[in-house]
Formats: C-alpha cells, structure tokens, sequence
C-alpha cells in the first residue's frame, strides 16, 4: 500500500431518507466536532425553517447550537448565510463577532462591506463592534441617510487612514467621533464644562466630576496628593475657588430663557 | 375614532355572571362569548379577542414613582391592561405575556378595596386614575365603567377621580351626577406626533373638542403633554398645540396640565424597532437615567418644559403645571423651584384640587 488514507468508512444511505433526518445526523454530528464557525452556523441555521416545524427550532435547534431565541434571530441568520463570497470570506478569518455580524445581516451591500472592512482593521472586541455599528445604524436612521455615508464622513475617513495612530488609538478616535454624532448637545455640554473647569484655575491635581451624562446631583472631586502638606494645599487651593462663586456657574442649573419658537 | 369591536370575548368563570360580562354582552351583540375556568397567558396579540378576567392581585395601587424624581402620588385604579391604540412609545408593548385587551370583571372587589382604602384614611384626599395600564375610555363605550365609577366618586368625599385618554370616548359621562369630583383628562402631542406615533388615537382636534364637552358638562378637566417627543420643529408643533388647548377650553376648568418628555425602559427600544420600524423617537439623544429608563439628556428635557412652562403662564399664570417623574435641579431650570419648598408635588396637587374643584377633606368630618 502506498501513501495517503489507509480507507475509509462509507454510509450510504437510500433514497428512500427523507432531507430532514438526513440533516439531523449531519447536523448532530458537525456539533460534537471543533466549534462552529460564524459561516457554518449561518448555514446550518437558514437550512433549519425548511426542514423542521417552527417549534422545534427554537427550544431543541438553537440551542444546541448555543444560538439565543430572540426575535427574527432565524431570518437574521438566512440573511448572513446569503452574502457573498467576499464577505463570508471576512466573516471565516474571525474579523467580525457574531453579535456584530447579526447587526449588520440586514445593511445593504456597500454599507456592509465599508463596515466589515472597518471592522476588520480595528481589530476590536466584540462589544466595541456591537457600540459601533449600532451608533452607525442610529444616526444614519435618525438623520435619514445611508449607513455608507456615515462610514464616508470625511472625518471617519481621517481617522481610519491616520498613519499616526494605532488600531487601539483609531478605535477610540471613531468611538469618539461617533459618540460626538450621536449625542451633539450631550458632547458639546461635555467641551463647555471642561472649558468652565479650565477657566477657574485648579490646581492641576484637582478633578471636578460630573454626574455621569448630567444627570442628577452627584458631583465628585478628586484630588491626588503625596503628603500632608500637598494636601493642605490643594485643599485651600480648591476651598478658596469653590468659596469664590466661580463654581456656582459651573455647578447650579440657570434658569432658563423661554424663547419664542423659530417659525 | 374607531371604536375596537372585539369579535372573541373569552371570560373566566368566576367573572361569568357578573355585571361587567353582562354588560358586554348587551353592547357586543355579535361577539362570541366563550366561558373558561382561567384565562392563560398568551404569546401573540389577538386584537378581536377581549378578555375578562378576575384579577386577584391590589387593586389600588400607588404610582410607581422612583427615589431621584419627584411623584405626584397618584393612585392607579387597577381596572384592566393593555390598550390597542398602538402608540409606537407605549410601554404596554413590553407586557409581553398579557398582550390581549383584557378588564378585570370583579367589579365588586374593586369598589370593595376602593371604599376599605377611602375608609381608611378620611382626612386624605385620594386623587385616584385608572389610565395607567390602559386607556380609561377607550373601552367604555363597551363596559360603561364610567357609569359606575363617575357616581361612585361623586360621593366620595376625600377622592377626586382622574379619567385619562386619547379618545374622544365621553358619550357615556353625559348626564352622570359627577359631583365635581371627576376630572376628565387628555394625554396630548403636537400634531406631527400624533400623526406619526399615535395614528389610531383621536386627532388632537377630537380630544380638544372632546374636552370641551366635557367642560360644558361641568366636569373638570386636566391635560398630560406626555410624552413630550424630540423633533425638528417641536417649539412650533407644541406651541400649536398649547394655543388650541387654550382657544377652546377655559383654563379656569382645568386642575392641572403636566409635562413629561419621553423616557422608557431600555428593552422597550428593540420592540419599537421591531414594530414601529418607520418611528424615529427611539434615535433621540437618550442617556440612562436614575430610575434605569432611558432619558433625553437634561439640557433638551429642561428646555421642552421652559418653553411649555412659559406658554402655560402666559395663558393663565396661576395654572397648575407639574414635571412628571423630574429631578429637583430640572424643576429648579425650568420652574424656578422644587416641590420640596411647596410642600412636596404631592402637596402642590391637593392643592390645586382644593382650590378648583373646591374638595379638602382636612376639614371633613365624618358622620
């Protein structure tokens, strides 16, 4: 005998074998075998509506396939199996996680790829992904426009191609590019407060904290010190500025202007 | 409005001869009435399907207000869930395993624990609403609740009842003794909101003239901009709104206008994906706020209520307007105060139910 497979073992079944248990076995089979990619299971699972009555996919199917039953998950799966080569290709090397892939099942094809390729180069965790393209989806849905002209967004683009930046350092920049799109009045209430903390001269190890997005009355200050002495310092320091009314404009709410309406 | 005509009335046994099915019976000639011993819950909707049931949980319950914004202390008169106007924001989307219209038949009980309640405690007032987990009107022309509550209440003498819709629903209040204990209230939106979100609810037109009726009948009146909903344009389309609410009801006849902007539990954004693919509101500029909902950022909701808050004084400065569900700092930028320094909201509202509609039982003596 020669090189190559010593034999195999071949089960041939008739013809006579209905689809459905001849998938069964398949599928029973391929899961006790090393994990699933993202493209084998979007596979298994748009096969799954053809084959099987709607309440057994949910309860025995899909959970064996370690899927979570929510709704439209089986049309968002058949959406996935369909894409092209090309970005299953993507999808097989691991670029994208599945949280994120199920995100994007539904996108037209050019808002697809311009994502997938994004996504790709930043080499983010799955959450991060997940934040990103549901930031896109909002705000192309919210101002009307395509998911692609968001990606296409001349600042977008600055920060992909940035050759001064790492992967870690574009992630964060568009994260940040895009939280800024998503929440204009929050983010320019952001730069203002850093600007009115600024205008009042701290101590450069004091840090006046905000509530997290504004919201309520639960300021903080930090300070770092490295003796008693520093910390009596900084104490009168930050005393004679909070004393001075100079925080009261950054602090307290100011009544508000009624305007007219505009139109 | 079109009134929803159940084809399907599946009602318990144990509710099965009592007034509320009866009722039923005589203003759906052609449903089919079908008696079970329980009611399961269900997955899917069937908007012909009407359930009636006998709730056996509290039927008088405290609103469910959280510690960081301040309540109004209304009591909700549990009398029945889930409503099929459709409103793209309601939160009775997320009732997932009750989305059947469904009233609660044992009318007995909830007269029973209102008066115990009512009992307890003469020298309270008790501003009680049943619009929490439904519609109040929506259904009444089919129960003719409002027929026994109005009078109820009437005699009532620490309660005022607080009927809130969107319909324009109000046949059966027309000559009810109501004792001016009753307060007929409108959840209203500019009309590009309503056109939008609300489109199976009275146009705003509806419910204005709807209220003025009332109004004529003697009723007392009260109006909820909420949820107040972020657009381009919203200063002209509430503004509008405002102005149609004042041209065509006295402002004399109304206990109190309140203010909420939109905010909702998070799941709730998924469903309105799913079911209200075409709404945008869920894209707003939406932070978590203390109580876990989802908020618009303080500086939009404090502008929504300085420019309703001015309005509403220029009509009639003395008018009740409250915030609903609002932190301290945001009443402060908007009001110019908080409820703590008038006594807490809750105060501010007997208040004005006692200056109004003339009921303070502080001085009732019961016999």
């Amino acid at each position: 005998m020669g090189n190559g497979a010593q034999g195999t073992v071949c089960r041939i079944f008739p013809e006579i074998c209905n689809d459905r248990d001849l998938w069964t076995r398949k599928i029973e089979k391929r899961l006790f075998e090393p994990a699933l990619d993202i493209v084998e299971k979007a596979q298994i699972i748009s096969i799954l509506p053809g084959l099987f009555n709607p309440g057994e996919i949910p309860g025995v199917l899909l959970s064996s396939l370690n899927v979570a039953n929510r709704p439209d998950i089986l049309r968002k799966w058949t959406s996935l199996s369909a894409w092209g080569t090309e970005t299953l290709e993507i999808l097989t090397r691991g670029a994208i996680a599945e949280r994120a892939a199920l995100e994007i099942a539904d996108w037209d094809d050019g808002s697809r790829i311009a994502v997938l390729s994004i996504l790709e180069s930043l080499r983010c965790s799955a959450s991060i992904q997940v934040e990103i393209v549901e930031r896109i989806t909002e705000i192309a849905l919210r101002d009307g426009k395509e998911r692609r002209a968001i990606m296409e967004n001349p600042r977008t683009r600055d920060i992909l191609a940035s050759k001064e930046l790492n992967h870690r350092q574009r992630t964060q920049a568009l994260r940040e590019l895009l939280a800024e799109l998503r929440f204009p009045r929050l983010s320019s209430r952001k730069k203002r407060f850093s600007l009115d903390v600024e205008s009042l001269g701290l101590p450069p190890r004091v840090r006046i904290i905000p509530p997290p997005a504004f919201e309520g009355n639960n300021w903080k200050m930090e300070l770092s010190f490295t003796g008693v002495e520093g910390l009596r310092e900084i104490l009168a320091s930050a005393g004679s500025a909070a004393m001075s009314g100079r925080l009261d404009h950054v602090l307290e709410p100011q009544p508000h202007q009624a305007k007219d309406e505009q139109d | 409005m079109k009134l929803p005509v159940p084809e399907r009335v599946i009602v318990e046994s144990a509710v099965a001869e009592g007034a509320l099915a009866a009722t039923l019976r005589k203003n759906l000639p052609s449903a089919s009435f079908e008696i079970v011993d329980a009611i399961p819950d269900a997955n899917t909707c069937d908007p012909k399907v009407l359930e009636v049931v006998r709730f056996r949980g509290k039927l008088l319950k405290s609103c469910p207000g959280t510690r960081n914004y301040h309540c109004c202390g209304y009591r909700i008169l549990h009398f029945g869930v889930q409503c099929s106007l459709g409103c793209s924001y309601c939160i009775l989307q997320a009732y997932l395993n009750q989305p059947n219209l469904r009233v609660f038949g044992n009318l007995d009980e909830i007269f029973g624990e209102l008066s115990e309640n009512l009992a307890r405690d003469p020298h309270s007032l008790y501003r009680i609403g049943t619009g929490e987990f439904s519609d109040s009107l929506l259904l009444d022309p089919l129960t003719e609740l409002s027929r026994l509550l109005v009078p109820y209440f009437a005699k009532a003498s620490n309660a005022v009842l607080e009927l809130k819709t969107k319909t324009n629903f109000i046949e059966n209040l027309e000559g009810l003794d109501h004792g001016g204990h009753t307060i007929v209230a409108w959840s209203l939106n500019s009309s590009d909101i309503r056109k939008k979100e609300e489109p199976f609810a009275a146009t705003i037109a509806e419910r204005l003239e709807a209220a003025r009726l009332c109004a004529r009948r003697g009723y007392f009146l009260a109006f909820h901009f909420d949820p107040i909903i972020d657009y381009p344009g919203w200063q002209s389309g509430y503004g509008r709104t405002l102005d149609r609410l004042f041209a065509t009801v006295d402002p004399a006849r109304i206990v109190w206008i309140s203010l909420g902007a939109f905010r909702f539990m998070p799941e709730l954004k998924e469903i309105m994906r799913r079911r209200h693919p075409a709404s945008r509101i869920a894209y707003g500029e939406f932070i978590p706020g203390l109580d876990g909902k989802m908020r618009y950022f303080r500086d939009i909701r404090a502008e929504f209520y300085s420019f309703m808050i001015d309005r509403i004084r220029r009509a009639d400065p003395d008018l009740c307007a409250y915030l609903c569900m609002e932190s301290s700092d945001i009443w402060k930028e908007s009001l110019g105060f908080f409820p703590d320094e008038r006594g807490g909201l809750g105060h501010m509202l007997d208040l004005a139910v006692e200056k109004k509609m003339n009921i303070c039982p502080r001085s009732y003596t019961p016999s």
